[in-house]
């Protein structure tokens, strides 16, 4: 009962907390809607001038320049403050943009899995200096593919596309490092319009009849993101029509219902769950394993299986364990590599009699290098 | 086609035993690594038909003794009698004069005739009356306990049971399997007692030789000695792996990858072989047997904290 209580007042006092995005909204609406000072414009007017910095430079030349950086910063912290941008979606933002070490960008990774395999990478990069173009082309799918099916959030997706970037530049793929500098300019704007967009639909519905509407309207703002290049579906942006005095609606009123009792709920079967909980928590641990060391003078065979090691165990999520040996790894990952199983049952082959059997001849060779192509090809 | 592989056809493919493939292979690698087996199972587990059944296989000589109390060592080694027509002492050799020797109930021997029996398994030869007599090549035995009935039994002590390269248990059939036996009993028995020989003598003792010849990589025997060191700081074991288990564990590896078709040894034929290796080696701490740790389970814990050899 005591845990329940606890449980309550936490869900009440995080509730509280998390309406700012109510009191800021009616601490800016103070005003008349559809005057200049509105908080829509203002609003507008960020989202503009933070688009029309992204459409106009690559990622990278607004992270070296100190000026343009601020003036993303601040916009940011304005939309956070203003309630358009949730605090964790700012955060991640921010730390993207002012470009801390990576290690320090991985520490805001939630997903376990991406950050166990952005970890497996960036101790790659220590250990040998950079890391080959295929291993992270593997990644980059990877983190696509978590993205698109909604396996990750916005936040972890632009972290770990910012950390990917870094160590593709610094391992020398130009192309690669280009073609995610696109991809995060695409990503914030479309999180900060998007975000922007349900802010809007959501604190002030429509009335029909706002003098200021134009002013605000969808069409300004589209052009700005058309000047993007990142077609976006056209929205009508209403105007405010609440005042501060009035009452929480009902729609808004709903919400928070709702999330009390999920949170009730959760707090009565926390202590049940969490067995559950913590033994997935031990399974994923188990699973991360430094899949590299230094393997740099070893025979080409030896290089290639732990290359293909690398890119299976991003394909597939299984690491291999360090009390794994190359046999049992193949049997675990079989199954999920469906008929590529073939070409890394080979490399595995290979690497076994290169390894354990001291035969590195140039025919193994060839048959590693043919195998790993379609690998790598393939993943 | 590999021996095992000739092996595993006529036994197990055929289904003259009946789930007994590990088993079969176990002891066929013990032969090769010229070790000596201790079998533990159950009475009426197919123990004497499999030891029957391979040296058959292999045409090798098989004998077996019936260990009890009053059993002493000259049953086992020979003796010298006295003939009276030529008025000389001749020699009777015992039942270890053979290549695969089946020691039924080894622990119901007395402790004498138990020591007599694993000297001349540790030496390979034995003397009688001052003379010494070499033990024809290969020689293995086999030698089994009940795990249940310790009554009137005499336990192998650990220094002894530490001169048997393997521990094999074995034990029922699966439901299928045993209706399978059962169905089938007159044929196996039948099929077991008419088997010829596979391969010769004179191509088992080559075999031998070529094990030897088995590469070993560096990082093998340092996974071999990490997982005997291991077994001495597991909390549950007051008596670890010594020296000559790493040594066991290194011939029975190289005889297993053999057996494999492979001339390397890979982590996979250590990991394999450690159990039988290890088991019969290792010494419980009491508070931890009673709470259930078994020595098996130890060395599972043990082979999945130990790192497989890397890169």
């Amino acid at each position: 009962m005591k845990e329940f209580l606890a449980v309550m007042l936490v869900a009440v006092l995080a509730l509280s907390l998390a309406s700012p995005t109510v009191t800021s909204l009616t601490n800016q609406l103070r005003h008349t809607p559809g005057f200049p000072e509105s908080a829509e414009l203002q609003l507008e007017d960020i989202v503009k001038d933070l688009v029309s910095i992204l459409s106009s430079e690559t990622w990278s030349s607004i992270q070296s320049n100190p000026e343009k950086r601020q003036r993303v910063v601040d916009a940011i912290q304005s939309l956070a403050d203003s309630g358009v941008l949730e605090s964790g979606e700012a955060e991640a933002l921010s730390q993207v943009v002012r470009g801390g070490d990576a290690e320090a960008l991985l520490e805001y990774v939630k997903n376990p899995e991406l950050r166990s395999i952005l970890e497996e990478l960036l101790s790659m990069y220590c250990s040998e200096g950079y890391v080959s173009w295929d291993i992270l082309q593997a990644v980059v799918n990877r983190l696509q593919a978590m993205y698109a099916s909604g396996a990750i959030s916005e936040e972890d997706y632009l972290l770990a596309s910012e950390i990917l970037r870094r160590i593709a530049e610094a391992s020398g793929d130009v192309d690669l490092a280009r073609s995610l500098d696109k991809e995060l300019v695409k990503t914030i704007t479309e999180l900060v319009t998007g975000e922007y967009r349900d802010f809007i639909e959501k604190f002030m519905p429509k009335t029909g009849s706002v003098p200021g509407a134009s002013l605000i309207g969808g069409s300004t703002l589209e052009q700005s993101i058309g000047q993007a290049g990142i077609g976006l579906p056209s929205a009508s942006l209403p105007s405010a029509s609440i005042s501060p005095s009035m009452p929480i609606s009902l729609e808004t009123l709903v919400p928070i219902l709702v999330a009390l009792v999920v949170v009730a709920i959760v707090g009565l079967l926390a202590p049940r769950l969490y067995p559950y909980a913590a033994k997935a928590l031990m399974r994923v641990r188990a699973r991360k394993a430094v899949i590299i060391t230094d393997i740099r003078d070893l025979p080409e065979p030896i290089r290639l299986y732990w290359g293909s090691v690398a890119m299976v165990a991003v394909a597939t999520g299984v690491a291999k364990q360090d009390t794994e040996t190359h046999r049992e790894y193949y049997y675990v990952v079989r199954e999920k590599l469906g008929p590529l199983s073939d070409a890394f049952r080979k490399i595995t082959t290979v690497y076994e009699v290169a390894r354990f059997g001291g035969k590195a001849t140039q025919e193994l060779v060839e048959k590693a290098r043919r195998e790993y192509r379609r690998l790598v090809s393939s993943l | 086609m590999t021996l095992f592989k000739v092996i595993r056809d006529k036994l197990i493919s055929s289904g003259l035993l009946i789930e007994k493939e590990r088993e079969i292979k176990l002891i066929v690698s013990c032969l090769l690594a010229r070790g000596h087996a201790l079998l533990e199972g159950v009475p009426g587990v197919a123990k004497t038909s499999m030891a029957k059944a391979v040296a058959k296989l292999l045409d090798l000589d098989f004998r077996r003794i019936q260990m009890t109390p009053d059993l002493i060592p000259l049953d086992i080694i020979g003796f010298y009698i006295y003939d009276q027509y030529s008025g000389e002492f001749r020699l009777r050799r015992g039942p270890i004069f053979t290549n695969i020797l089946l020691a039924d109930e080894i622990n119901r021997a007395s402790p004498r005739t138990q020591s007599a029996l694993l000297e001349a398994m540790q030496e390979r030869q034995v003397t009688i009356e001052g003379s010494t007599f070499k033990l024809e090549e290969p020689f293995m035995v086999i030698a089994t306990q009940n795990p249940i009935e310790m009554e009137g039994t005499f336990p192998l002590p650990e220094a002894q049971l530490d001169r048997f390269l393997v521990k094999i248990e074995t034990g029922y059939p699966s439901k299928e399997g045993f209706r399978d036996l059962i169905k089938r009993v007159d044929e196996i028995e039948s099929a077991i007692e008419g088997l010829k020989p596979v391969v010769s003598r004179a191509d088992v003792l080559k075999a031998i030789e070529e094990v030897k010849s088995i590469r070993v990589d560096d990082s093998i025997i340092d996974y071999i000695a990490q997982i005997v060191e291991a077994t001495r700081e597991h909390i549950a074991v007051r008596l670890g792996g010594s020296p000559r288990a790493g040594i066991a564990m290194l011939r029975l590896a190289r005889a297993w990858a053999y057996l494999e078709g492979r001339n390397y040894v890979i982590p996979d034929d250590v990991k394999a072989v450690a159990l039988p290796v290890l088991v019969h080696r290792i010494i419980l701490r009491p508070e931890y047997e009673i709470e259930g740790v078994t020595a098996a389970k130890a060395v599972g814990e043990v082979l999945a904290r130990v790192p497989v050899p890397k890169p």
